[in-house]
């Protein structure tokens, strides 16, 4: 009996000694690992895992800490964290004030770019995306703060199933739309779902419109000036106002959200279309089981029809999904901070996350790895088509794009006409200039 | 009678003090040590956030430095039309709430205590069960069950009234900000009702039965028995429902988004939305500053008028 407790207490001590002598070692590996931080909303914590596990296989001396939220507590949390100066190396961003907010912190990332891709680098990325990256900055400072690693189109995504039972075409025109919503609620789906309390998808549609009538002035209000009473802008307003007057949307379309509400109806099969974009090609690598609509990808892609009989429907809009910025905190792991970045845009981080169909891919030539089927190829493909000729889709001013969704909600729920409207819109455009 | 009154105290003043005297609980300024731990964590995180909420709220304030601005921003909330309508949904929602949970709540816990033979501990547990839902679950499930054209309501509205047009309900700015407050009303009426029930069970059995005695019916047991013997219980309540229909965010963000058109927009609301959506942290400190006062005054009115009684935890306090 005391032999053999004589035997296991020494059978301890040596592997205590043993457990003693790896931590040491670990240790000592582990100070030769830099670290870098990053925090972001996207992509989804389980896709993030999978791109830094890529990105430290090659390099195994540089370490990456992530913070994945959502997107309703990220936002929050980096206010925090800028206020109390402990902001991480690599910030996830979306372009304008999302990376103006933070300029004071956030490293020029011009002079990495041109290291990383060569002189050229502004021909490896979209047009939209290099005229967003400034977007919001002052006057004379060309320095880009965010570099984007994935972009995005917006446009109709259609239930070709749905169509096809009622023997429906995509309307080409409102008269057509009119027409095929009211087929489409008698059969029990929702024809055309808006989500009106989602403020950026409200925008969007506003763009969508107005882009029709006159995308210069639309993009002139995008980038701050106050063009809000021209009356191509006063004619959307009074497109928006009549597709809730004729039904086009559904009655409660003003207290719906495009997430989660909107896209669950959609997958489920209930919806026959709504705006959405590019990023709803991930949906097919959602967790099984999927819907049926999802499972055969009975989806299509179509620009908004036009709201003039006979008219031509919109210009696809789009940009910037999310992008990078590099604090200046960075500047003590640089070059580790620097490969990270690198890979997120041009690298094994953006193939991973491509190969989870999470966006399109803002570097030139990079696409997904994975098999897909012919069907979901033949979509990937036209968005990069569409890619470099679509318009961009941010308002560079926060309170502006909330004074237009305002507006909006205003007009549709008919608590102002949309002169008013435009008018407070515009006033609103008129105070953020003189700030 | 009052010269007597002073007379004891005089007598009786002396004796602390020779108490202290004695040391025998140290000097009298020993005691304030006792209490320093509490004001460290009181000054961290109830009062530098007040006095740095009202720096904040006389500045323009970003990352990239902060301009003093005085009164201005009180004078630009004082012309913003959705500030108004934000502090008017703000009294809204207290009346709203307190009204309709005080009159539900104290009905239920009365016809629970009093009136249910059986099953008194499943009925409790079952209007007390939407308290410890999660805001996020109800807003989806409202969301899901009142919405139009594809509602679980609508659903059944299309068999009972074919052809009548089902409300719009959450997307109305008319009646938005009225369909939250009843969804917060569902959900917190069940905390009312413990509360009264809590506050039954003190009132002793010999009470009712004198009362009945005395030929008092229902109404008269109602009146002049329980709500005057149930006071301290109603101080409380009107404390904590005010304080919670201020502090009122997460209903309104997931169902409404504080929309349509700023229609259920409330000063807690706005603070976040002028501060996170905007980035107007200056503006919004202001905002918070006039809750503060707002949350400040009505408290203290509920207090004056409650003569300063209330009850925590089932002991009754004076102050």
């Amino acid at each position: 009996m005391r032999t053999e407790r004589g035997w296991w207490q020494r059978g301890m001590a040596v592997v205590l000694a043993g457990a003693l002598v790896f931590v040491m070692l670990a240790s000592a590996q582990g100070q030769n690992v830099t670290t870098v931080t990053l925090w972001s909303w996207t992509p989804d914590a389980p896709f993030m895992k999978k791109m830094v596990a890529a990105f430290e296989k090659d390099h195994p001396s540089i370490h990456i800490e992530t913070t994945i939220q959502p997107s309703s507590t990220y936002w929050t949390a980096l206010k925090a964290a800028a206020g109390s100066n402990s902001l991480p190396d690599i910030v996830g961003l979306s372009a304008g004030s999302n990376t103006q907010i933070y300029r004071p912190f956030l490293q020029s990332l011009n002079g990495m770019a041109a290291q990383f891709w060569g002189a050229d680098w502004q021909s490896k990325f979209p047009p939209v995306a290099i005229r967003q990256m400034q977007l919001g900055n002052p006057a004379g400072d060309h320095n880009d703060y965010i570099l984007p690693q994935e972009t995005e189109v917006l446009n109709l995504w259609y239930n070709t199933a749905i169509f096809s039972k009622l023997h429906l075409t995509f309307p080409r025109d409102i008269t057509q739309l009119v027409r095929d919503v009211q087929i489409i609620r008698k059969a029990g789906y929702v024809p055309f779902y808006q989500g009106g309390a989602s403020a950026n998808f409200t925008w969007w549609t506003f763009m969508e419109i107005a882009n029709q009538f006159d995308p210069a002035t639309m993009l002139a209000a995008q980038e701050g000036k106050p063009v809000w009473t021209q009356p191509s802008m006063l004619h959307a307003m009074q497109v928006w106002k009549q597709l809730f007057a004729s039904g086009v949307y559904q009655q409660g379309a003003l207290a719906d959200f495009q997430y989660p509400t909107g896209a669950n109806l959609f997958a489920g099969g209930r919806v026959a279309m709504m705006l959405l974009g590019s990023w709803w090609l991930q949906e097919t690598m959602s967790p099984p089981p999927l819907p049926p609509a999802v499972q055969n990808f009975t989806f299509a892609i179509a620009p908004f029809p036009a709201m003039t009989s006979g008219g031509h429907p919109s210009p696809y809009i789009g940009g910037i999904d999310f992008g990078w910025g590099m604090t200046k905190a960075a500047a003590a792991r640089q070059d580790a901070a620097a490969q990270v970045l690198k890979s997120l845009i041009s690298g094994p981080m953006e193939q991973e996350s491509l190969n989870s169909l999470d966006d399109l891919p803002a570097f030139a030539g990079m696409k997904p790895t994975i098999p897909l089927s012919p069907h979901l190829m033949s979509l990937y493909q036209q968005y990069i088509n569409l890619l470099p000729h679509t318009q961009s889709h941010q308002i560079g001013n926060p309170d502006v794009a909330q004074a237009l969704v305002t507006a909006m909600q205003s007009v549709a729920a008919g608590k102002l006409d949309p002169t008013t409207a435009l008018k407070q819109v515009n006033s609103v455009a008129v105070a953020q200039q003189s700030k | 009678m009052s010269q007597a009154r002073l007379g004891e105290e005089g007598r009786r003043s002396p004796a602390p003090r020779a108490r202290w005297n004695r040391g025998r609980f140290g000097p009298p300024w020993e005691a304030f040590w006792y209490i320093v731990p509490a004001l460290v964590v009181l000054s961290a995180f109830t009062l530098y956030p007040v006095f740095g909420n009202l720096w904040l709220s006389f500045y323009r304030y970003t990352f990239a430095g902060a301009t003093f601005l005085g009164l201005a921003q009180y004078g630009a909330l004082s012309r913003d039309p959705v500030f108004w309508l934000s502090l008017g949904n703000s009294l809204f929602w207290v009346v709203g709430t307190l009204v309709a949970q005080f009159a539900i709540g104290y009905v239920l816990a009365v016809l629970i205590e009093d009136h249910l033979p059986v099953g008194v501990q499943v009925f409790r547990t079952l209007f007390f069960l939407p308290m410890v839902i999660t805001p996020t679950v109800i807003a989806l499930v409202f969301n899901a069950l009142l919405s139009p054209d594809y509602g679980g309501v609508y659903g059944v509205w299309l068999h009972v009234l074919p052809g009548v047009p089902f409300p719009t309900i959450f997307g109305n700015p008319n009646v938005a900000t009225p369909a939250v407050i009843a969804v917060s009303v569902w959900q917190s009426t069940g905390f009312f009702m413990l509360l009264y029930v809590a506050g039954l069970s003190q009132i002793p059995q010999e009470t009712r039965e004198a009362a009945y005695l005395d030929g008092a019916t229902t109404w008269g047991l109602n009146r002049y028995v329980y709500i005057p013997m149930l006071r301290p219980t109603h101080v409380t309540l009107l404390l904590l429902g005010t304080i919670q229909a201020l502090q009122q965010f997460a209903l309104i963000y997931l169902i409404t988004d504080m929309g349509p058109a700023n229609a259920t927009q409330i000063l807690g609301t706005y603070v976040f939305h002028q501060g996170f959506i905007l980035n107007n942290l200056g503006y919004a400190a202001a905002v918070s500053i006039v809750l503060f006062v707002l949350s400040l005054v009505l408290v203290l009115v509920e207090l004056k008028l409650a003569g300063g009684r209330f009850t925590i935890g089932g002991a009754r306090v004076e102050s």
